[in-house]
């Protein structure tokens, strides 16, 4: 089957998102918990098998690669409804099941352990399927495994598969609230340096933001896994479902990204959902929802799913927006829209080349019933999302200074003998950031990466 | 009125003296005669004199003293009796007349009268005085009538007058320098006559009878030249002026009967024609027959009277005579056959050479007349004109069929077009036949509903009468006078709006039932036009290599294997294996230097009754194809390869990156840059364009009754595309667009020599460090001079070839930039205001109007004003011709 999409759940975090992505897919498409096609989805609009394969009784099995070090998530998904859904197979859980200890050194390790099995559960997918596009990642970078096991597993990923696109949705940690795990900007930066490297496009999902709009819009006063998880899970499945519902245009991983990343390393992306509402709202409130208020919306930065400033007055701008609209639409009311916003300067742009809003129309799902009218996602490039690697940059160095918790990452042995790894980890998110504030400029094309490279080396 | 009292009076006055002196002049001038007739003729004269009768001495041109005079002429050729001449004896009476005091007006008419007394008398005796009774017939006959018209018929004489006088050179054409002419010609006539026959009057009124049916009798001759009767010469002598003056006013109606009678005979080429044209024909004879009938009845009348007259003998005047048919009679008489014949000769002369509609609406347009006679004679007439074209109609509307020899009909079918052109050129309408009370849509209607049922027949092979089809004939044919009403709200209408929903229902039910019409479009809306993106690029991805290689390599069966293969493992599998079928890709023969690209494309093959619909727009899908595959090429071209190995590549080449990332920069904006207008440019044609005009379309299909209603819509939202694809646009913009093009492929190719360097250089590195790592193992240096020599030579060479490379690369942007400037131009300063809106997008943020301050000119408001000069000044120059013309 064509432009096949492997997922790859590591970690709590990333098991936890990917079962909610997984469940959705399965509500848009009528397919039921065990894999069976419901009754009512008899209608072939939809493309199912980018994301599942049939079995030989033909029901549907998700191209997952479920993964963790410890046994307490993927246990829960496997004792859930949904447990039949998956390939048992593809279920990799370490035998100790000790987890990685929130320790990124740990879960690098342990993913060099157990790459063998990992990667043989990976080759039978990627055999499996007629032309692989892509993997998608989920994970966090925070904790151990999705952290430290994630990028052991990037790095090896695209090493091994060079000519396929690597996405992740990363889940960037909350700022907000003291987190129980101290090494946490140890953790990330590690992570960041193999996102920037390794991976084709990272889209940022800050659990800061998530909890923010939480608790302000969604007026939930302390926000559990399973609400912020299922915004995570929309927004998956909305940046979706061109692939799922083809039509004319951005119909392949790589045609969804290839326009939003412009060079190798800018290659984050930012994602805002409106209208944003909650379950326990029974009645929704009456808003007006026409193409051009969700566009509008799109824009505002407190629909973002990323606590980054994007305020008018700093110079960060959108290197590229791909809005995917869903809903009652009039065709002839987007570009209306897109003149609109134009003339209102709604969105500030790069000065360095031509840069607008790209809109893609998909059609939903017949089986999930939105209360909306209009609903629409925002994939967006913005040099803005700097400000939340200076924010761990910042974090790291506070730690780094005082050489803090350090003690758990010298016990591997990539990190025995010096912290250098560290070190060039930071400067690879440090030149990002510059490469991020240099994009803001007018004299970004002359802009010569070539400088930061070497003082990197 | 005073004067006329005083007449009154006088008469009263002198009664006694006048009527003895008239009845002297009575005995003088008739000699001895019955007590009965001669009191009665007394009494009668008394009485018109006394009535001073204008209408006597109006038709009369004699003045007193002439009349006198002649009297006395007649009078003195007759033999003396007592010794004394009659003439003598009536001066002598005259003169005592003259003492009288009493109106010279009525003197006037009674002499007059006495005249024509005489006049008769003459004639009595010298033609018929065998038969005495006759001498006073004529007398008795005028007096009677005058009598008649007087006393009981005053109200049709006073109507007589009022035509007369009217028609004395007004509309019904009665020719006043004729008759004129006539009188003036009579008048020496007059003077002179001596002579009358008893029977004139008979014959007078005979002659006019036959005058009536264009037949020449004794008074009345044609003119060979106008064909209208005039006084036969020799004849005329016998007529009173009065009633030469009547004779021609009646013989009027003969000419009219004429040329009724010319336009309605095939033969002399003034005709209507067509079948129309005979049911025309056959209503004017079907007219010419009752008016023969009626001046039949007038004939055997005057004839029967006659008869009786010599049968009965005298007593029978007495009872009867009113019945005799006179001049005035036949005036009073002939006012409505006239009306009516004149107006046949107005429509059939209006309706010469004429055939089909042309002579309908001709006739129409008599048809509003305030005359209620006129009105039911147009409509008579119309009616039967009408009556061949509802055939005709009903015929092709309920069986498709047309028997048109004389080319009348509104529908043509043109022989020379076959089967497959059936539905959009077989059949057509024939403006100038359709009449003027048939609107242009219900004639479409018709030409529609039996277009449907020839397609029904011909093409889908269905044999199926239509429902009630007896019936709506019935209905159809029996009232051919609604086909013209002013409200089309009849029975007619009625059926022919239900065979029309019928049939094109019918229609509509097989093309989009059976025929899946509707899924057929949507299939090439998503297959010809793109709209499955994921199959086409499953296609493309497929068909990689083939469409790489050079034109003479490919080949069309190895193309349809994949071409399968993508339509088994896309969405299109789904879809219904009825259109999948028709869908094939096709291979058109290399040009020089073509590559699969150029040359492979996608076709929808369709047969039998969709080809009668879709055929026509086959070529319309071909063109558009092209520039969209292109598009798509240059998508494939920019994201598959450009972006995806400079993604890939950049991971491995890091370690290069203080050399190449120079120029690896540019590349990665260059290409973003590329793919932002490869990216909006498909976005704008395959959303804006294609996917919010088939929107409508759906709507319009959706909405559609008849089946020309879907093909229309259809042909618009191709013709829409057309324009939103850049095709038979300006040149400029497709000149523009395809340098866009060729730089991508321009860049395609230098990006892969550029890494093909870059991996070479890398390679070389590599393994020159392995020989390092080597001899480090072995714990000797075993980097010779000469190669570290040639490693440097290298290297150099590898810098300069990024020099070259990156000069390379900044002319290809160069170029790019200049042609996306040019197409924006194009764009910016277009007419079509959804192509500006384009241009703008293309240009969201501003950033070439920035570059290139020529871009914003086009929306400033001067070069608009100038714009629009120069569009007045060109659509003059276009308009000239045709002025002239």
């Amino acid at each position: 089957m064509p432009s096949e999409i492997i997922t790859l759940q590591l970690g709590q975090c990333g098991n936890q998102i990917g079962f909610e992505f997984w469940k959705r897919l399965c509500l848009e498409h009528g397919i039921s918990p065990d894999g069976v096609l419901e009754d009512f989805a008899t209608d072939g609009q939809d493309r199912k098998d980018v994301f599942f394969y049939q079995a030989d009784d033909n029901h549907y099995i998700p191209r997952a690669v479920l993964i963790d070090l410890e046994p307490r998530v993927i246990n829960n998904i496997m004792t859930s409804p949904y447990s039949k859904l998956y390939n048992q197979e593809n279920v990799f859980l370490s035998k100790h099941g000790g987890g990685a200890g929130n320790n990124w050194a740990s879960g690098f390790s342990q993913g060099e352990k157990v790459q063998e099995e990992v990667f043989d559960i990976l080759d039978r997918e990627a055999d499996g399927s007629d032309s692989l596009e892509g993997f998608v990642l989920c994970h966090s970078i925070a904790g151990g495994t999705g952290s430290g096991m994630g990028s052991y597993v990037l790095e090896r990923l695209s090493e091994r598969f060079p000519k396929k696109l690597i996405q992740t949705y990363s889940v960037f940690p909350n700022q907000d609230e003291i987190s129980d795990v101290v090494v946490q900007p140890y953790n990330s930066i590690l992570t960041l340096k193999r996102l920037t490297k390794c991976a084709d496009s990272v889209v940022v999902l800050d659990n800061t933001a998530l909890n923010r709009i939480a608790t302000e819009r969604l007026h939930i006063q302390t926000p559990t896994f399973t609400q912020i998880n299922n915004l995570v899970s929309t927004i998956m499945s909305l940046s979706t479902t061109t692939l799922r519902y083809p039509s004319y245009m951005n119909n392949n991983l790589i045609g969804l990204t290839a326009s939003l990343i412009p060079t190798p390393q800018l290659h984050f992306l930012m994602t805002g959902y409106t209208p944003l509402m909650s379950d326990c709202e029974t009645k929704p409130s009456v808003r007006k929802t026409t193409v051009l208020d969700v566009m509008r919306r799109l824009l505002q930065p407190k629909n973002m799913m990323v606590s980054a400033l994007t305020d008018k007055q700093s110079r960060q701008c959108f290197v590229s927006i791909l809005n995917i609209i869903q809903g009652e639409v009039d065709p002839s009311q987007v570009h209306k829209s897109l003149q609109r916003i134009r003339e209102r300067k709604l969105a500030n742009f790069i000065p360095w080349g031509p840069a607008s809003i790209q809109v893609a129309l998909p059609r939903s799902s017949p089986y999930v019933q939105s209360a909306h009218k209009v609903s629409g996602l925002m994939m967006a490039n913005h040099t803005g999302i700097s400000s939340l690697f200076k924010r761990a940059l910042a974090q790291y160095d506070k730690l780094r200074k005082r050489n803090a918790f350090l003690d758990n990452f010298r016990r591997e042995s990539m990190f025995q003998d010096d912290l250098t790894e560290l070190d060039i980890a930071r400067d690879t998110v440090d030149c990002l950031v510059q490469e991020y504030e240099a994009a803001t400029q007018i004299d970004y094309p002359q802009w010569s990466p070539a400088v930061e490279a070497s003082k990197a080396g | 009125m005073s004067q006329d009292l005083n007449v009154d009076d006088d008469v009263a006055a002198n009664a006694s003296a006048i009527s003895n002196i008239i009845n002297e002049m009575i005995i003088c001038i008739k000699g001895k005669q019955l007590p009965e007739v001669h009191d009665l003729e007394i009494a009668e004269l008394s009485k018109m004199v006394a009535a001073n009768n204008l209408f006597i001495r109006d038709s009369n041109m004699l003045t007193e003293r002439e009349c006198v005079q002649k009297i006395l002429k007649l009078l003195s050729a007759r033999k003396q009796e007592d010794g004394k001449t009659v003439s003598d004896y009536f001066h002598e009476l005259y003169s005592k007349l003259t003492l009288i005091n009493c109106d010279p007006h009525m003197r006037h008419s009674l002499m007059t009268h006495l005249l024509s007394m005489a006049d008769n008398s003459d004639d009595d005796k010298s033609s018929a005085n065998e038969d005495p009774r006759t001498q006073c017939d004529n007398l008795t006959q005028i007096l009677v009538r005058r009598l008649d018209l007087r006393s009981s018929s005053s109200s049709i004489l006073n109507e007589m007058e009022l035509v007369n006088r009217n028609g004395a050179g007004s509309c019904h054409s009665y020719d006043s320098s004729q008759s004129s002419f006539g009188f003036r010609q009579s008048f020496p006539n007059y003077l002179e006559a001596t002579k009358m026959f008893p029977d004139s009057q008979h014959d007078i009124v005979m002659s006019a009878i036959y005058s009536f049916t264009g037949v020449q009798g004794k008074y009345l001759k044609k003119d060979v030249v106008t064909g209208r009767f005039k006084l036969d010469p020799q004849n005329i002598k016998f007529l009173t002026t009065g009633q030469a003056g009547m004779l021609l006013r009646l013989s009027e109606l003969g000419y009219y009967h004429d040329r009724v009678v010319k336009f309605s005979d095939v033969s002399t080429g003034f005709n209507a024609i067509g079948s129309m044209g005979q049911a025309l024909i056959s209503k004017l004879k079907e007219e010419l027959a009752n008016f023969h009938g009626q001046v039949a009845v007038l004939h055997d009348k005057t004839q029967r009277f006659r008869h009786d007259g010599w049968m009965s003998g005298f007593a029978y005047k007495d009872k009867d005579s009113g019945d005799e048919l006179t001049l005035f009679k036949l005036l009073a008489w002939y006012i409505k056959p006239l009306h009516r014949m004149q107006w046949l000769t107005k429509i059939a002369d209006a309706c010469q050479i004429k055939k089909g509609g042309e002579l309908a609406s001709t006739v129409y347009d008599f048809l509003d007349n305030g005359n209620d006679m006129v009105n039911e004679l147009v409509e008579d007439l119309l009616t039967a004109i009408c009556g061949p074209l509802v055939r005709m109609i009903s015929k092709w509307i309920l069986e498709g069929g047309i028997s048109d020899i004389h080319r009348e009909f509104f529908v043509k079918s043109i022989k020379d077009v076959g089967v497959d052109r059936l539905w959009h050129d077989k059949f057509r309408l024939r403006l100038p036949m359709l009449p003027k009370f048939v609107p242009i849509e219900l004639a479409k209607k018709i030409l529609m509903t039996g277009k449907c049922i020839n397609f029904l027949r011909e093409i889908c092979e269905e044999q199926g009468m239509m429902k009630k089809r007896d019936e709506l004939m019935k209905v159809m044919e029996s009232s051919a006078a609604h086909i013209f009403s002013y409200t089309p709200d009849t029975s007619w209408h009625a059926a022919v709006e239900t065979c029309y929903q019928q049939t094109s229902k019918h229609v509509l039910d097989i093309m989009v039932g059976p025929h899946k019409l509707l899924d057929h479009l949507y299939g090439m809306r998503r297959y010809l036009l793109l709209g499955q993106g994921d199959f086409i690029s499953i296609l493309i991805e497929n068909m990689k290599n083939e469409l790489e290689r050079p034109g003479l390599d490919v080949y069309a069966n190895d193309l349809t294997s994949m071409l399968d293969s993508a339509l088994r493992c896309t969405n299109a599998q789904y879809d219904d294996p009825d259109i999948l079928n028709h869908l094939d890709v096709i291979v058109q023969r290399p040009f020089n230097g073509d590559i699969g690209w150029d040359i492979i494309s996608l076709q929808y093959i369709v047969h039998g009754p969709l080809a009668a619909m879709l055929e026509s727009t086959m070529p319309t899908y071909k063109v558009l194809f092209k520039p969209l595959w292109r598009m798509k090429h240059m998508e494939f071209v920019l994201s598959m390869k450009i972006w995806k190995e400079q993604m890939g590549n950049a991971k491995a080449l890091r370690t290069m990156k203080s050399e190449i990332g120079k120029a690896s920069h540019r590349l990665n904006l260059f290409t973003s840059e590329i793919m932002h207008f490869i990216h909006q440019m498909q976005y704008y044609v395959l959303f804006e364009v294609i996917e919010c005009n088939w929107v409508e379309l759906q709507k319009k299909m959706q909405k559609a009754t008849t089946l020309d209603e879907i093909l229309e819509a259809h042909e618009k939202f191709l013709q829409t595309i057309l324009v939103g694809c850049f095709v038979s646009n300006k040149a400029s913009v497709e000149h523009s667009l395809e340098v866009v093009y060729d730089n991508i492929i321009e860049l395609e190719k230098w990006q892969s020599s550029f890494y093909k360097d870059c991996f070479k250089e890398l390679s070389a590195r590599k393994e020159l460090s392995k020989i390092v790592e080597k001899s480090e193992e072995k714990g000797v240096y075993g980097l010779t001079n000469n190669m570290i020599l040639q490693r440097d030579q290298e290297a150099k060479m590898f810098a300069e070839k990024m020099d070259i490379a990156c000069r390379g690369l900044e002319v290809i942007a160069t170029d790019y930039e200049k042609a996306v400037s040019s197409f924006l131009m194009s764009l910016n300063s277009s007419d079509d205001p959804n192509l500006q809106l384009f241009g703008t997008r293309l240009d969201f943020n501003e950033y070439y109007k920035k570059r290139d301050t020529n871009l914003s000119k086009p929306l400033t408001f001067e070069h608009m004003r100038m714009s629009n000069v120069f569009a007045l000044n060109s659509r003059f120059v276009i308009c000239t011709p045709s002025c002239q013309e």
